[in-house]
C-alpha cells in the first residue's frame, strides 16, 4: 500500500493543476464557511433589524460547528464537486496521457492501478476532513460563545461522517472517470448526474428514493437541526438530524464498495 | 536445450469484425534480437500489447520466462509501446524515477540510462518540452532501467532523423551484445535487416514466416550467367542437375540453385563443358524482396 501511495504522490505532488484546484477549493471553502456568513451579517447590521440574528453569533458555536461545517461542505451541488473534479482529473489524465498502459506494462497490475487511485481517494478525503477540522477550530475558537472540552469534542463524530461521505463520493467520481476516460465528459457527468438523479427520484417509489446512489451517500449528513436552522415545529414536517445513524453509514459504505468493484471489473476487462 | 524467453500459442485478438492477430504462434530464444516485421496494421502493436497485458486477447496464451508470475516478470522486461508514454508535467528524470518506483527498483541507474541515450543535459526539463526524437530517447532510456533481460521495442526509431536512427540502432546493438533479448517491431525492413538475428513476418495478423534473418537472406540464391557462346550455355544449363528454375532475362540467364554452390563451383562446371562465362553474379536476396514475395503470396 505504501509503495502504491508513493507512486501516486510522485505523480500528484509536482502537478500544478492539482494545486490550482486545491487552491480553488480552499478559497471556496473559506468563502462559504466564513466569508459569506460574515457578509450576510454585515448587511444585517446595516439594515438594523434587531429580530434577525447574526449568523456568526450561532453558526460557529461548539459543538454545532462540526455539524454545520461538514454539512455545508458535503452538499452535493456545492464545493464538494471541486474535490470530485480533482479526483476525475487524476484518473482521466492516465487515460489521456496513456500512462495507464505505461504503468501496467512496467509492473503495476490492473488491480494495483485501481487500488492506488482508491488510496488517493482516501488520502484526499482525510486531507479535506482535516481542513474542515482546522477551519472549525479556528472559527470556533474565534466566534464560539461556549468553549469547553465537552463542547469542543461534542459533535466531532460528524467529521467522521463527512469523511465517509466524501470518500464514497470520490469513489463515485473515480468510477465515472474510469468508465468515461475523457476528462471533459467525465466532469460533465459529475455535474449532470446529480440533476439526473433528482429527475429519477420523481419516477421511483418513495421507499426507493433514499437508496439512489447520491441520495444514499448524502444521507449521512442531513439538514442539521442545530442553530443553523432553528425551526422544528409540527407545521414544518422536516426530518432534522441531531446525530449520525449507523444505517446511513453502512449504506454509503456499501455503495463505496460497489463503486470500487464496478471500476475493478471494468478496468480488468477492458483493453487499456 | 533451448532457453525460451517467450512462447506464444494460438494468440487471437479481434476488434469487432477485424481480426488484428490470428492464431499466432511464436517462440523467442534468450539472447536473440527478434524482429517482428509487417506493414502498418499487421498486428505488431496488438501482439506486443497482449504480451504486456495492456490488450486482452480473445483466445490463445503466452508465457514469459517459462511462466513466471506477472509481478516478477515485469521487472525483467523493459518496453516501449507505440509512442512514448510519460507525464508531460514531470521532468525526464522524474518520469524515469517513477518508472523505477513502479518496477519496485531502487532507481540508482536513472542517470546512467539518461546518459546512454544522450538526454543527461536535458533531464530536468519537463517531458512536454521535449522534441519527438527526445521523447523516443527517453522511452528507450526507460526500458534500460534495472537492466532488464528482455527489451520490447515497438517502432523505436519512429520520428527520428537519420542520425538519431543510427544512434538508437547502436544503443540497441550494444544492449544486445550484452546478452539482452530484444523484441523489435518495425515496418522498416532495413532496420530489421541491420539489427535482428531472427524475424517473424506478419500480415493482417497472420504469421507468414519466422526464422533466422540469415536464413532468409541466404535462402535460394539466384545467379546471373552470360557467355559469349549463349547457345552452348543454354545447352549446358539444360543438362545441369543443380538448377531449380531457369529464366532468360535479356542477354543473360538467371537461374535458381537447388543447393548451395559457390561461384567457383559454377565456374568449374561450365569450364568443364567448354564454356567460358563472361558474366557470373549472385543475386543476394534482400529481406525487402523476400518480404514483398511473402506479401504477394499471401
Amino acid at each position: 500500500m505504501m509503495r502504491l501511495l508513493q507512486i501516486e504522490l510522485r505523480k500528484i505532488l509536482p502537478y500544478k493543476m492539482f494545486w490550482v484546484m486545491c487552491g480553488i477549493y480552499l478559497v471556496s471553502l473559506l468563502f462559504f464557511s466564513w466569508g459569506l456568513p460574515s457578509l450576510i451579517d454585515y448587511f444585517t447590521m446595516k439594515s438594523n433589524v434587531p429580530e434577525i440574528k447574526l449568523l456568526t453569533k450561532f453558526l460557529y458555536n461548539f459543538p454545532d460547528i462540526w455539524q454545520n461545517l461538514s454539512w455545508a461542505a458535503s452538499l452535493r451541488f456545492f464545493i464538494k464537486i471541486f474535490i470530485g473534479i480533482i479526483m476525475i482529473i487524476l484518473v482521466t489524465n492516465e487515460y489521456s496521457y496513456l500512462t495507464i498502459r505505461h504503468n501496467v506494462f512496467n509492473g503495476l497490475s490492473r488491480t494495483d492501478f485501481l487500488m492506488s487511485k482508491v488510496y488517493v481517494a482516501i488520502l484526499i478525503s482525510l486531507a479535506a476532513t482535516l481542513l474542515i477540522l482546522l477551519t472549525g477550530i479556528t472559527l470556533g475558537l474565534f466566534y464560539s460563545s461556549t468553549i469547553s472540552v465537552q463542547a469542543f469534542f461534542g459533535k466531532m463524530a460528524f467529521l467522521a461522517g463527512y469523511f465517509i461521505e466524501l470518500l464514497a463520493f470520490l469513489l463515485f467520481s473515480l468510477m465515472v472517470g474510469i468508465l468515461i476516460k475523457r476528462t471533459g465528459f467525465a466532469i460533465g457527468v459529475l455535474f449532470v448526474y446529480p440533476i439526473l438523479e433528482l429527475i429519477i427520484q420523481q419516477k421511483v417509489p418513495e421507499s426507493v428514493q433514499p437508496f439512489l446512489p447520491l441520495n444514499a451517500i448524502n444521507h449521512i449528513l442531513r439538514t442539521p437541526n442545530t442553530s443553523l436552522i432553528q425551526f422544528s415545529s409540527p407545521e414544518f414536517d422536516i426530518e432534522l438530524q441531531t446525530a449520525l445513524h449507523a444505517q446511513d453509514i453502512l449504506v454509503a459504505l456499501a455503495y463505496a464498495v460497489l463503486f470500487v468493484l464496478v471500476s475493478l471489473w471494468v478496468i480488468r476487462k477492458r483493453d487499456l | 536445450m533451448k532457453d525460451i524467453v517467450l512462447s506464444i500459442n494460438g494468440l487471437t485478438k479481434r476488434y469487432g469484425s477485424i481480426t488484428a492477430v490470428s492464431q499466432l504462434d511464436l517462440e523467442i530464444e534468450r539472447g536473440s534480437v527478434f524482429g517482428i516485421l509487417g506493414p502498418n496494421g499487421s498486428g505488431k502493436t496488438t501482439t506486443l500489447g497482449v504480451l504486456l497485458d495492456v490488450t486482452r486477447p480473445d483466445s490463445g496464451s503466452f508465457s514469459w520466462f517459462g511462466g513466471l508470475p506477472e509481478k516478477t516478470q515485469r521487472k525483467r522486461i523493459g518496453a516501449i509501446l507505440e509512442v512514448p508514454l510519460f507525464y508531460p508535467y514531470l521532468s525526464g528524470k522524474q518520469n524515469l524515477a517513477l518508472v523505477a518506483k513502479i518496477k519496485d527498483l531502487p532507481g540508482d541507474d536513472v542517470e546512467e540510462a539518461l546518459q546512454t541515450v544522450g538526454l543527461y543535459d536535458r533531464m530536468h526539463s519537463k517531458f512536454r518540452t521535449y522534441s519527438l526524437g527526445m521523447k523516443q530517447r527517453l522511452a528507450l532510456a526507460s526500458t534500460l532501467i534495472g537492466k532488464p533481460e528482455v527489451l520490447i521495442l515497438d517502432e523505436p526509431t519512429n520520428g527520428l532523423d537519420p542520425r538519431g536512427i543510427a544512434e538508437i540502432r547502436n544503443i540497441i546493438l550494444n544492449v544486445a551484445a550484452q546478452g539482452v533479448t530484444i523484441i523489435l517491431a518495425s515496418h522498416i525492413l532495413d532496420e530489421v535487416q541491420k539489427t535482428c538475428s531472427h524475424v517473424a513476418v506478419l500480415e493482417k495478423g497472420k504469421k507468414l514466416f519466422s526464422g533466422p534473418v540469415a536464413q532468409v537472406l541466404n535462402e535460394a540464391h539466384w545467379v546471373e550467367l552470360a557467355a559469349e557462346n549463349m547457345a552452348g550455355l543454354q545447352l549446358a544449363l539444360q543438362e545441369a542437375e543443380f538448377i531449380e528454375n531457369l529464366q532468360e532475362e535479356g542477354d543473360r540467364y538467371v537461374i535458381k540453385l537447388k543447393s548451395d554452390l559457390s561461384q567457383a563451383d559454377l565456374n568449374r562446371y561450365f569450364f568443364g563443358k567448354g564454356i567460358v562465362l563472361s558474366h557470373l553474379a549472385i543475386r543476394k536476396k534482400s529481406l525487402e524482396k523476400y518480404f514483398l514475395e511473402l506479401l504477394d503470396k499471401s
